[in-house]
């Protein structure tokens, strides 16, 4: 056994406050023990106390054994209560899983996974300022827990200390336990409203004024000389005797955009990267290519999730230091 | 919760009805005992909130429910006349309660219904204590924890049968505390402050005083007035006279005890002894008395020790120093067949005299009597030959009597109970020169098989006479007896001699069905006889003899404090222990298992994600820690032929336990 002076259900203030929460990392798991929960009567609780004083001199004024039977049997509620809040806590490991990237001002969703030996009611989740999330771990399986944190400005995202509590089952002991997670997500700008359309000038004509040749996009026709590819005869027309057409792709001339954190015309810094975001996400929309350049960062072009991603990242993070 | 706005706050309907009932039940007391019209009220006033509800219509507005309340409490002050006692208070806690049932608005409305539940409990306990009631209790109080658990679940704030059976352990879990604090919270006799006037009002007993032909109907109640134990055999039924005030001043009308001075009083049974010459044997009892709120204590005929915080006065009658507000248990040794040697000087003065108005007649008849008998013993005979002779009849309903009581009983009307025959007889014997006092107290006591004790009633009050021979002390005389001398040896039937005016006397049932009622009768109050003795009576006292019983004899209170939480400690230990220890909660032997798989499985740093299959967890452990997947292998696939084989073998969840055994 440790020594007793830890197992204090009610820890002093002073150790309240020189305790650091315990971390949970990436994968790692916490289980919750005496160490690391802590638990002190609620207001309810302490009305509670008051009507037990009430009964009591009640009992010890009309000398009445069952006063005093109906008291003490109360304040034995009341310890049953304090012990199964408390058990509610312990044995209870909490797993972190990871938080997808946000957009500013959408809730960031943190998902932990809350296992226990068994059932656990009435368990809440929550951070400074969100409200808690209610869940209970049952029986068989654990409990995935989505903690939404608010999203206030772009960058990391840190849930930092959040707290797990615990009322069950009668509301007059508040027990908790802070868990300081080291997981962090990060934040993109949120678009701006309006952002026009793409700039344009990042569009790349190829040296010779054309599109150039090559084998993504329909041009035209041409009549066929010899030593060129039946594969690119158009057959049909042949068919209505027209003659040996050959079909003209245009190459790697299409349109690309650049997107230049330096060729815009605001001169704050965040609404230009909220018109990029916006830009970004336009162009991830409709499957264009597109690159970007921010100050001493250059993302090449590129298309898909993964850039899309990418620039994101990279818009969410300008600036800002780890 | 905090997420709710409080305003926005609707009770669900389950929530409501399960709070309603368990407020009725709370209050159910309150509710049958005040006038109907109040439980009617209350009670249309609770349905009215549960139909709005179950309209979805918020609770009524603030002066709405002013005006009710008002209107509330001006009907309790018409009823009771008071708002302040233990009645009125009563009655108004109960309906404060139900108005604030009708406000509930707020989660916390609710919170405080449920603790105002318990406070009602406490206070129906102030009216009465009976073994119903403690049954009664337990039922209530585990009603109103489900609801508390259930308004303390964030996510289905429904009663359910979980929380009921949460409920259900956290009293249980209480009832060690409870049985500790009990038995050794410090105990202090006497109320801290002064209780309300009506505190003590309802009991009922004897009174100091006697006053016959004033009532007309003797009020025959079956209340238990005491209960005996004896150390050997119960005394047989003719010297059950069981001795309390004794009266000798008379005015001729109304009878008193006579002022005792302190010097008088006889503190020990070193003096008790002096004044009795005992004879024959010693009966030793113990007496369990009903709170009577009088002083006098009773005890079998003639009592000759005195209890602990008692006093014995010249006349034999055993005084309380404080007034008997609590059921109290005491010992007494009495002399059956004592010979009173001594009467203290100047108190047998008292009992000579008769007043100056008495009856002519009464004088004229005592006088003719003395003049006849050649001794004392003569003249008694004669008065009871005379009450036997003559037609007086033993009634419970007798006519009033006017100015001259005992004219008017022993020359016109002739009816009477054991009032008008010992005070007539008294008298009759005061006229004749011979000292005479009337005892009251009781008369016979029903046999307790079940519990080996007698129960004395109210309905067993009776009335004696003494009279003072020379050669024989003071001789106990019951006229009564020359009018029915059945009535020794048989109790009267209170409830049936009512109605008729006549008495009918109560033999031993000898159809069974009246035989089987009686026995179960005994039981039952063999039963409350043990709540009474083993709940009820707990006190300083017993708290005294119980510590003592435990080798700690006079412990101070502070002592007391300190014994407590030396077993708190370990109690509370228990019960944590209890409370927190690791709990397997799947009743599948197969779950079971697997679980304690999964549990080696967490030792290799494994664990089965949410949601994850046993077969996806098997294919988990082939990519990671390939070295595992046989053993692991055999444990799951065992344990998918018990989970979904339709007919699994019969040695299957035997298989499983030697392959998780197997798995290290």
């Amino acid at each position: 056994m440790p020594p007793t002076q830890r197992q204090s259900v009610l820890p002093t203030a002073e150790r309240l406050l020189r305790r650091q929460p315990p971390v949970l990392a990436g994968s790692e798991t916490l289980a919750l023990d005496r160490r690391n929960i802590f638990i002190l009567p609620t207001a309810t609780g302490l009305g509670f106390v008051l009507l037990l004083l009430l009964l009591l001199l009640g009992a010890i004024n009309y000398n009445n054994n069952l006063v005093f039977a109906l008291t003490f049997l109360l304040a034995g509620v009341g310890v049953m209560a304090m012990l199964q809040t408390w058990r509610n806590l312990a044995g209870v490991r909490l797993e972190l899983a990871t938080a997808a990237p946000v957009q500013c001002g959408r809730p960031a969703r943190f998902t932990l996974t809350a296992r226990a030996d068994g059932m656990r009611t009435g368990l809440a989740l929550d951070s400074d300022g969100t409200a808690p999330v209610w869940f209970d771990i049952p029986a068989e399986a654990p409990a995935r827990v989505h903690l939404d944190l608010p999203t206030r400005r772009r960058g990391w995202l840190r849930p930092g200390r959040i707290r797990l509590f615990t009322r069950y089952p009668l509301g007059l002991f508040h027990c908790w336990t802070h868990v300081s997670l080291s997981a962090r997500t990060w934040v993109w700008p949120a678009p701006a409203d309006t952002g026009g359309a793409p700039p344009q000038a990042g569009r790349r004509p190829s040296e010779d004024g054309t599109q150039g040749r090559g084998q993504d996009d329909f041009r035209g026709f041409r009549t066929y000389h010899p030593g060129d590819s039946l594969r690119l005869v158009d057959w049909k027309a042949y068919a209505r005797e027209q003659g040996l057409q050959i079909k003209e792709f245009g190459g790697d001339r299409s349109v690309d955009y650049w997107l230049d954190f330096n060729a815009l015309a605001e001169h704050d810094t965040e609404a230009r990267l909220r018109r990029l975001v916006r830009w970004v996400l336009e162009l991830d929309r409709d499957q264009q290519r597109y690159g970007l350049r921010l100050p001493g960062m250059e993302i090449t072009l590129g298309r898909g999730p993964d850039q899309r991603e990418r620039c994101l990242q990279a818009l969410a993070l300008f600036g800002v230091s780890d | 919760m905090a997420a709710r706005r409080p305003a926005d706050w609707q009770p669900p309907r389950g929530l409501l009805l399960a709070l309603a009932a368990s407020l009725i039940l709370a209050g159910l007391p309150q509710l049958l005992r005040q006038p109907g019209v109040l439980t009617l009220l209350w009670l249309i006033l609770l349905g009215w909130r549960l139909a709005l509800a179950w309209q979805g219509r918020p609770s009524p507005s603030t002066w709405l429910r002013l005006l009710l309340t008002a209107a509330g409490v001006g009907l309790i002050l018409i009823e009771y006349g008071a708002f302040f006692g233990r009645e009125p208070g009563s009655a108004l806690l109960v309906f404060l309660s139900i108005m604030k049932f009708v406000e509930l608005r707020r989660p916390r409305d609710a919170q405080l219904l449920i603790f105002l539940g318990y406070f009602m409990l406490g206070v129906a306990f102030l009216f009465s204590q009976s073994l119903w009631l403690g049954a009664w209790l337990v039922l209530a109080v585990w009603a109103l924890t489900s609801v508390w658990v259930a308004l303390s679940d964030p996510r289905q704030p429904l009663p359910a049968r979980r929380h009921a059976r949460l409920a259900g352990r956290l009293l249980l879990g209480a009832v060690p505390l409870l049985l500790l604090l009990f038995l050794l919270f410090p105990r202090i006799p006497g109320p801290l402050w002064s209780l309300p006037g009506d505190a003590h009002s309802g009991v009922t007993g004897l009174s100091d005083a006697m006053e016959p032909g004033r009532i007309s109907e003797l009020a025959g109640s079956e209340a238990v007035a005491f209960r005996v134990q004896f150390d050997g055999p119960p005394p047989p039924p003719a010297q059950r006279y069981w001795r309390g005030p004794v009266l000798a001043l008379t005015d001729g009308r109304r009878w008193e005890t006579q002022p005792v001075r302190a010097g008088q009083r006889l503190p020990s049974n070193v003096q008790a002894g002096r004044l009795l010459e005992p004879r024959g044997e010693p009966v030793r009892q113990t007496l369990t008395l009903e709170p009577h709120n009088q002083v006098h204590l009773l005890a079998l005929d003639r009592p000759g020790s005195v209890p602990e915080g008692a006093w014995l006065t010249p006349d034999l009658q055993l005084i309380s120093e404080t007034r008997v507000r609590l059921r109290q248990r005491y010992e007494v040794v009495s002399y059956p067949q004592v010979r009173v040697a001594a009467s203290a000087p100047g108190r047998r003065d008292i009992t000579r005299g008769y007043p100056a108005d008495l009856d002519p007649r009464v004088l004229a008849l005592a006088r003719g009597w003395r003049a006849a008998a050649d001794s004392p013993q003569a003249i008694i005979d004669q008065a009871l030959r005379h009450f036997n002779q003559e037609h007086f009849i033993y009634t419970l309903t007798p006519p009033r009597l006017g100015a001259n009581p005992v004219g008017e009983f022993l020359f016109e009307t002739r009816r009477g109970f054991c009032e008008h025959y010992a005070a007539a007889f008294t008298l009759l014997m005061r006229a004749a020169g011979l000292p005479a006092r009337v005892v009251t107290g009781y008369l016979g006591g029903e046999y307790n098989a079940a519990g080996d004790y007698l129960v004395v009633r109210q309905s067993d009050a009776h009335a004696w006479a003494e009279v003072w021979l020379p050669e024989g002390g003071w001789v106990r005389v019951d006229p009564t007896t020359a009018i029915a001398p059945e009535r020794i040896e048989s109790r009267i039937e209170v409830g049936a001699s009512r109605d008729s005016g006549a008495v009918r006397f109560w033999t031993d049932g000898t159809r069974g069905w009246q035989r089987t009622l009686q026995e179960m009768r005994q039981s039952w109050d063999a039963l409350n006889h043990r709540w009474n003795q083993w709940v009820l009576d707990y006190g300083p006292e017993r708290q005294r003899d119980f510590l003592s019983g435990l080798g700690l004899p006079d412990v101070s209170w502070r002592g007391l404090g300190l014994t407590l939480l030396l077993l708190l400690i370990p109690v509370l230990a228990l019960l944590a222990w209890w409370m927190l220890r690791p709990r397997e909660t799947a009743r599948d032997p197969a779950v079971r298992l697997y679980r304690a798989f999964c549990r080696r499985l967490a030792r290799h740093g494994i664990r089965p994600e949410p949601g994850e299959t046993p077969r996806q967890l098997l294919a988990r452990i082939r990519r990671t820690r390939p070295a595992l997947a046989p053993a692991a292998g055999r444990v799951i696939q065992r344990y998918q032929v018990l989970r979904y084989r339709r007919q699994p073998p019969r040695d299957a969840l035997e298989a499983l336990r030697r392959a998780v055994r197997a798995f290290r």
